[in-house]
């Protein structure tokens, strides 16, 4: 952690001459946490996960850009697995690591209060895209694995606070939803996906195009 | 976009400030949890789902284990030691199931000679074998920097990958039982529950344990298997 904080650091310093407001980038270190149907799969928290965002400026409190970002749980469990197949039922029990990888691609629009050159400046948005959702699990010898994309939404709201010329801290909170595209890897019909994401990182007044 | 101006330069010096980001989080992704052998084990059980478990109330099992291998391989392709647990095996299924209600008959005579109904009676038998399972895969190069050659005092250059081989046998027992009085009427075998306990071979110390284990929680996971009154 003192390491990635150094790196942090050595970002917004480097960026600290930045010229332009037009244009916004940014890095996060992203935590998840599951909600609804993801946290019967899997109900620990990520604390793996980053994210890098754009964002152009549209006018003094608009912006439009786009966010990659990724997550990973993983959980070891010993759960009793029960599974229905025709007629056909069971359980299958051992120690299990659950996996998911989350790997969301969205445009967004943000509005911020307050005016480009102010030290704090809170906003909110919505995020659209695709979220690429691959699910594992690892039981006994065997890796069972199932991967799909989804359409998304994520409505988010944070803040910026200056750390330096033009680099601020970026502190958000994201509720990434993936909506059903097929079936899970148990069977299910629904696979859709919820999770609060927690978001924090620098983003500076500098794009890269 | 001007690849040599001062404020391109600036942001591709990022470029490995992000890179770095981004490989400590992916490197403090994958927990490492620290399996053992028995962390290998698993335990499936599945039954026939509209069967009447309550309708049965006695049980036959032979007194041996079907061992299932290649005899094709070598003079002697039973594995070493295959039958040291049979008894074992044996006289935990029919605790078990005992546990359950259920009687054992000691064989088919007592069928007929007790006047019990064929359809009351559900037939036990046990099996094992095993798969040896090899493959290849491509190690990662940097785990040899440093240390593998100590002499050269810096470390020292390794080949970018190699290639390492693994071998491992996974073992099973698999418990049928099927309906005796059908199987006898329709001259073939009809299954109602299954039981098969799967892992690793080649760890004596475990093995007794984890087999008692598997056995045990293949029963404690099937809470409708038990006998009428």
């Amino acid at each position: 952690m003192t390491n990635l904080l150094k790196t942090f650091v050595l970002a917004a310093l480097l960026t600290a001459t930045a010229v332009g407001q037009n244009q916004m980038s940014g890095i996060s270190w992203n935590i998840g946490i599951p909600t609804g149907q993801m946290s019967s799969y899997m109900d620990k928290i990520s604390y793996g996960g980053f994210g890098l965002e754009f964002h152009k400026f549209t006018g003094e409190n608009t912006s439009v850009g786009i966010l990659f970002s990724w997550n990973v749980w993983s959980n070891l469990t010993g759960d009793i697995i029960p599974f229905s197949n025709g007629g056909v039922s069971g359980a299958v029990s051992g120690t299990q690591i659950r996996y998911y990888n989350s790997f969301p691609i969205l445009l967004n629009v943000h509005y911020y209060l307050n005016e480009k050159n102010a030290e704090f400046r809170p906003y909110a948005g919505l995020n659209v895209g695709t979220y690429y959702i691959l699910q594992r699990l690892d039981i006994g010898t065997w890796s069972l694995s199932n991967d799909q994309w989804h359409f998304g939404l994520a409505p988010e709201a944070g803040f910026m606070v200056e750390v330096s010329n033009r680099t601020y801290l970026n502190v958000n909170a994201r509720y990434n939803y993936a909506f059903d595209s097929g079936s899970t890897l148990g069977g299910k019909d629904d696979n859709s996906l919820a999770y609060w994401g927690i978001n924090a990182g620098l983003v500076w007044y500098t794009g890269w195009f | 976009m001007n690849l040599l101006s001062k404020k391109s330069l600036r942001r591709l010096a990022l470029a490995p400030v992000f890179v770095l980001v981004a490989g400590l989080v992916i490197v403090g992704c994958y927990e490492d949890y620290g399996l053992t052998v028995k962390d290998y084990d698993t335990n499936t059980t599945m039954y026939v789902a509209a069967t009447n478990f309550q309708g049965y109330k006695y049980f036959l099992m032979p007194d041996t284990v079907m061992h299932v291998y290649d005899r094709t391989i070598g003079s002697d392709p039973m594995p070493a030691g295959a039958r040291k647990y049979d008894e074992q095996i044996l006289s935990l299924t029919a605790s078990n199931l005992q546990a359950r209600g259920f009687t054992r008959l000691s064989d088919t005579l007592q069928i007929i000679s007790g006047g019990i109904d064929p359809n009351t009676v559900l037939a036990v038998l046990i099996g094992q074998f095993s798969v040896d399972h090899t493959g290849y895969y491509y190690d990662y190069w940097y785990g040899y920097w440093g240390g593998y050659y100590p002499y050269w005092g810096y470390g020292g250059y390794y080949p970018p990958s190699y290639v390492s081989t693994y071998e491992y046998t996974v073992g099973s027992n698999v418990t049928e039982i099927v309906d005796y009085g059908k199987s006898n009427a329709q001259r073939k075998a009809a299954p109602v529950w299954v039981g098969i306990i799967s892992g690793l071979t080649g760890d004596p110390a475990t093995a007794q344990t984890r087999i008692s284990d598997g056995i045990n929680q293949t029963f404690a996971q099937s809470p409708y298997l038990y006998a009428g009154q």
